[in-house]
């Protein structure tokens, strides 16, 4: 059993179904025959994937589909053996060094340096360069970034990047000079509901208006998520009327429960109580800023006009402290007693202190 | 009388301290002549040296141990030519009178008996057999041998780990050795035992320190009729070859294998059934490794055990490897110190990747024991040990022992017999005041003040006290004490003035009285006016008994139970989150120390700025820092994620290399690897749910961790601190691990999809037996 999300991803650049510009831009650059690095940047959702492996079919034919999985082993100054796994055709490969963490550098020069010395074997290739996909490019440590520019100005003959990432913004201005920037925005509702529709008419069925407006509601320009959601909805309801309970993922759930209670009661106790669902949340891998954003994101919506610009601000406050410090947990949680506290304060009082 | 209790401590403690060092120093010597039987190729099996530090014990009633084959005097003959040598160049052999007990003898008094216990085992070493049978108290020459070698369990139902571990074992060896397992009668003929046997190369048990790995498989061994092998590597060996035997020490092993991967006389492979079945089988037993984290010794030694895996003929006997995992202290260090060394080595580390998830292998992890086992194992070996009840320690004392060795069985015992050792000392020492001797009578007269301090209160006393000292030094308990101290100074934030202050210290009190008073503060800042502190963070930070970051996690757990008001807990918690700031760099090994001690002091100055004085009183409970645990089950999760990623990655290249040959069926055609966040917030999630609602699988097994519980469901009972505890585990978490060893009810409902995995292994498996299936 396959996924609509994988069953129904377009495999060549013609198939896309929004973003035309952008894909007639490919299209001339993948004939070109001059192609440039390239970062696709553009929110999770989006089609950055699929936009990438399209262009690499533009460029190399249908043979870029011949997949294999390797494992290759670095070791590093210390000596320690890194696993490290590629997905690789003859034209190119595709790797997430950021799975290592700090060590992301080494495997990046060992292959770069690798891809880079070895030329074209196929003489039926219609490129004479390799293409290295580098996932997660924003997850990327300082010295993989700094290593990573280097050899973009060496190999440049045999050898072209393609860097995928969600924001440019946590990548140094050296290589986002030296790449072509393209960025791959979020679907509009418009976009979206076509895309479904489309799913729907290829597995013959028809798609209720209302349906669709909830999936879009509840999917927020991600198309990915969009398309599970309406999976898993079918499923749940296969004639998608009436009322319809978006299926959400399980996290989603708790951080709105944990919003809730954060708006229920201000004490010492509640705090504790919402410590150990967030515990479970950073236990189950879910990212410590996506709780944050999406706790806050639900208070939002729930709190008096007066107050949402004070929870943004402490939001982006306690964010950028859990990026400096190390223990999420901490900030996290001095997050929602700051958001009890002034919540308190503005029930009991009317209006809050400005900020500091 | 305070002062000389502590005294008494005192003592006990440098008795302790001196018991563990000597307690080492046995090991040790006892694992020499075993290492040199892994050098020396020509030693048969036969001359087993293990038995040399046991035969002081000739004439204990219960010397029932495993490997009592050589009696002395043959030992003693054989070693005639060069096994001297090399036991002289490890160590002094012992005087022949005195065998071996004045090296032991330290273990048994506080430093002033030394001399008079060893002149007393002189004495009984001399004396004939007719005195030996009336000594009072048998067992008293015992105490100088460890209980955990004396009284390990003699049948497998004395055996502390649980019975379906044990039983797996059991079925693992045998079917390893015969070719069926244990509780399975064979149907001869139609079975062909090789083949099962051909994949039962090695076990690997793993678990934590003391419960009673090892002897499992030592006396399983021993009931199956099986002949073990023992492989141990110490230290000295490389210090001594002078750098001559260095680069060996993997070879040794290697040729340990070869040589003892078969029966003795392997030789003669011809030979008849009669004679095949006189020869023992052999098993092989790993307990001391090579030094892993040396990158080519690792690799050596991987590559050795998959010869030792794929070099499989009728003959070849099984290994079993018994891994003790340790450094599971849960410090806050040990998230960057995993990251470093990529965790503590776990099966793969040992193993290799090529012999774990081959045919071969099979893993069994053995748990921390439950209180309740281990005060089971403690009475037996008491019963044993201690023939008079009268002289054993009370029901009470061996449940304390029991609950506070964090189930590690044989610190425990140590523990146990410890405690008796002290009690059988008062009594010989009395006996021995008879005087016979001159020398003797000198000798008592000079512990006679010790004595007198002793005496007079009667041996309940003793006990008591002894127990107290004895469990302080041996349980970590103090430091657990000083850290539930040190947390509640913080969390009672005690200031000047509080309201019931009769049982503070007077004579700081005055001090702190005494101090100049606080210039008033501005209008701005009247906020911050507080009366002065009781807590001189000067003097109490040294007092601090954990590092600064995992303070801060402890004090981060229970702090807001202290708080009467959410503004208190918000600013109490901006402090520690300054204080987390202060580490500029992700290691904080790298960050100076001068930044760790600044954020001491920030997070220890800014609760009690934060904290309400005085602290409302409702009887608030000191919790462990739930970080750990969940710092723990996040790394499983991750590695649970990445195999799922690449779950999915290899089915997405199968599915788009059959589109790319023309194979077009509404399969997925996405090769490509998936972004981990995009995994864990979208992916899974919601296959996970799509799966449910299907039936159909899509996820492999190992997602299934990656399922939240329902929100509801999810107030996992706090761990309470308090004075008694270990800091390091918790005994309660510990024995409900024990108890639930199985799998959440709702994670089985779902099907999981591990078709892929399988069919890989089963590729190969059946490749295997098709090629080398030759008898």
């Amino acid at each position: 059993m396959s996924l609509w999300v994988d069953k129904y991803r377009p495999r060549s650049l013609d198939e896309l179904h929004y973003h035309p510009e952008l894909s007639s831009r490919l299209r001339s650059l993948s004939a070109s025959g001059d192609f440039p690095h390239i970062l696709f940047y553009g929110p999770s959702g989006a089609g950055k994937k699929t936009r990438i492996m399209a262009t690499l079919r533009e460029l190399y034919g249908p043979g870029v589909e011949k997949l294999r999985i390797d494992q290759r082993v670095f070791v590093t100054p210390s000596n320690r053996k890194l696993d490290v796994n590629v997905v690789q055709s003859n034209y190119h490969i595709e790797l997430t060094p950021s799975d290592v963490g700090m060590y992301d550098r080494v495997v990046i020069q060992d292959i770069l340096k690798e891809i880079a010395q070895t030329q074209q074997v196929d003489l039926n290739a219609k490129q004479r360069f390799k293409v290295v996909i580098i996932n997660e490019a924003d997850a990327l440590t300082r010295d993989a970034q700094a290593a990573l520019r280097r050899t973009m100005e060496k190999y440049m003959n045999n050898m072209r990047l393609i860097l995928c990432a969600n924001s440019t913004s946590k990548i140094i201005a050296p290589i986002r000079s030296r790449c072509l920037l393209v960025r791959v925005a979020a679907p509009t509702d418009d976009e979206m509901t076509k895309v479904l529709q489309h799913v729907a008419k290829k597995e013959r069925f028809g798609l209720p208006a209302s349906a669709s407006k909830s999936i879009l509601a509840s999917s927020q320009g991600n198309l990915r998520k969009a398309l599970l959601v309406f999976e898993a909805m079918k499923m749940q309801k296969p004639d998608l009327t009436g009322d319809l309970e978006v299926a959400k993922p399980d996290w989603e759930t708790y951080c709105a429960k944990i919003a809730d209670s954060i708006l229920q009661e201000q004490s010492a106790q509640k705090l504790l109580d919402v410590r150990g669902k967030i515990y479970e949340l950073l236990s189950h891998c879910i990212p410590p800023t996506v709780v944050l954003k999406t706790i806050s994101e639900r208070i939002v919506d729930k709190v008096d006009d007066a107050l949402k610009p004070q929870i943004v601000h402490w939001a982006a406050y306690y964010e950028l402290r859990m990026r400096m410090g190390s223990k999420k947990i901490f900030h996290l949680e001095a997050y929602i007693a700051k958001v009890m506290t002034i919540y308190k304060q503005f029930n009991m009082i009317g209006y809050t202190d400005d900020y500091e | 009388m305070p002062s000389s209790s502590s005294t008494k401590s005192s003592g006990k403690s440098s008795n302790t301290s001196k018991i563990s060092t000597s307690n080492t120093s046995k090991s040790t010597s006892s694992s020499a002549p075993k290492r040199k039987l892994s050098s020396m190729t020509s030693f048969q099996p036969t001359l087993n040296f293990k038995t040399s530090p046991k035969l002081a014990t000739t004439f204990s009633p219960s010397s029932s141990s495993s490997s009592s084959t050589s009696s002395r005097p043959s030992a003693s003959s054989s070693s005639s030519s060069f096994k001297d040598e090399v036991d002289r160049k490890l160590m002094p052999p012992p005087p022949p009178g005195i065998k071996l007990k004045p090296s032991v003898s330290p273990q048994k008094g506080t430093i002033g008996d030394l001399k008079g216990k060893e002149k007393e085992i002189i004495i009984i070493d001399d004396e004939d057999e007719e005195r030996n049978a009336s000594y009072p108290y048998p067992d008293e020459v015992d105490t100088a041998q460890m209980w955990t070698d004396l009284y390990g369990p003699t049948h497998e139902t004395e055996l502390a780990p649980g019975k379906a571990r044990i039983a797996r074992v059991k079925n693992w060896i045998h079917e390893s050795i015969y070719g069926y397992p244990f509780d399975i009668d064979p149907t001869p003929g139609t079975l062909n035992t090789d083949k099962i046997r051909k994949y039962k190369r090695i076990l690997f048990l793993s678990g934590p320190a003391g419960v009673g790995k090892t002897t499992t498989v030592k006396l399983l061994c021993e009931s199956l009729g099986v002949e073990m092998m023992e492989w141990g590597e110490s230290v000295e060996e490389w210090s001594l070859g002078a750098g001559i035997d260095r680069e060996s020490a993997i070879s040794k092993f290697n040729s340990f294998i070869s040589r003892n991967s078969f029966p003795s006389l392997s030789m003669s492979s011809q030979l008849t059934s009669a004679q095949s079945q006189n020869i023992k089988p052999r098993i092989i037993l790993l307990t001391a490794l090579p030094h892993l984290s040396h990158m080519p010794t690792r690799e050596a030694f991987h590559a050795s055990l998959l010869t030792f895996c794929q070099n499989f003929n009728k003959l070849s006997c099984p290994m079993v490897i018994v891994h003790s995992d340790a450094g599971s202290g849960g410090r806050a260090e040990e998230s960057w110190m995993d990251r470093e060394r990529g965790g503590r080595e776990g099966s793969l580390e040992v193993l290799g990747r090529e012999v774990r998830d081959g045919p071969w292998c099979q893993e069994i992890d053995f748990l921390s024991l439950a209180p309740t086992f281990l005060n089971k194992a403690l009475m037996r070996v008491l019963q044993t040990a201690v023939p008079r009840a009268l002289d054993r320690p009370s029901h009470a004392t061996v449940k304390l022992i029991a609950l506070s060795s964090n189930g590690d069985l044989r610190s425990a015992i140590n523990t146990l017999q410890m405690l008796c050792s002290g009690r059988k000392e008062v009594k010989g020492r009395k006996r021995k005041a008879m005087g016979e001797d001159e020398e003797d009578q000198s000798e008592s007269r000079k512990r006679g003040g010790g004595k007198g301090s002793r005496g007079g209160k009667g041996a309940k006393l003793d006990v008591n006290k002894d127990l107290r000292a004895v469990l302080d030094a041996v349980t970590r308990n103090e430091q657990s004490l000083n850290l539930f101290h040190a947390l509640g100074r913080v969390f009672y934030n005690k200031r000047l003035d509080d309201p019931n202050m009769e049982d503070e210290d007077q004579e700081l009190l005055d001090r702190i009285r005494k101090l100049p008073s606080d210039e008033p503060l501005p209008s701005h800042l009247q906020q911050f006016t507080r009366r002065k502190s009781l807590v001189q963070v000067e003097s109490f930070i040294p007092t601090i008994p954990i590092d600064a970051s995992s303070f801060a996690l402890w004090l981060h757990q229970s702090f807001p139970n202290y708080c009467s008001d959410i503004e208190e807990v918000s600013a109490g918690l901006d402090e520690l989150c300054s204080a987390d700031i202060m580490r500029t760099d992700d290691d904080i090994w790298q960050s100076s120390s001068q930044a760790i001690s600044y954020a001491l002091h920030l997070s220890v100055r800014g609760l009690l700025i934060s904290l309400p004085s005085p602290v409302p009183r409702r009887s608030q409970k000191v919790n462990k820092p739930h970080f750990f645990e969940s710092y723990k089950l996040e790394r499983d999760n991750t590695s649970a994620l990445a195999h799922v990623a690449g779950y999915i990655t290899r089915k997405g290249i199968v599915a788009s290399n059959a589109f790319a040959d023309g194979d077009v069926r509404d399969e997925g055609v996405w090769g490509g690897m998936i972004d981990k966040r995009v995994l864990a917030g979208d992916l899974v999630p919601m296959m996970v749910k799509l799966q449910g609602l299907s039936g159909r699988p899509i996820l492999p097994s190992s997602a299934q961790t990656l399922c939240l519980p329902l929100y509801s469901s999810l107030n996992r009972n706090s761990m309470e601190l308090t004075a008694k505890d270990d800091v390091d585990m918790d005994e309660e978490y510990e024995a409900s691990i024990a108890e639930n060893d199985g799998l959440d009810f709702f994670k089985q409902q779902q099907a999981w999809d591990d078709e892929l995995d399988q069919k890989e292994e089963e590729n190969d498996w059946l490749l295997d037996d098709d090629i080398d299936d030759f008898d």
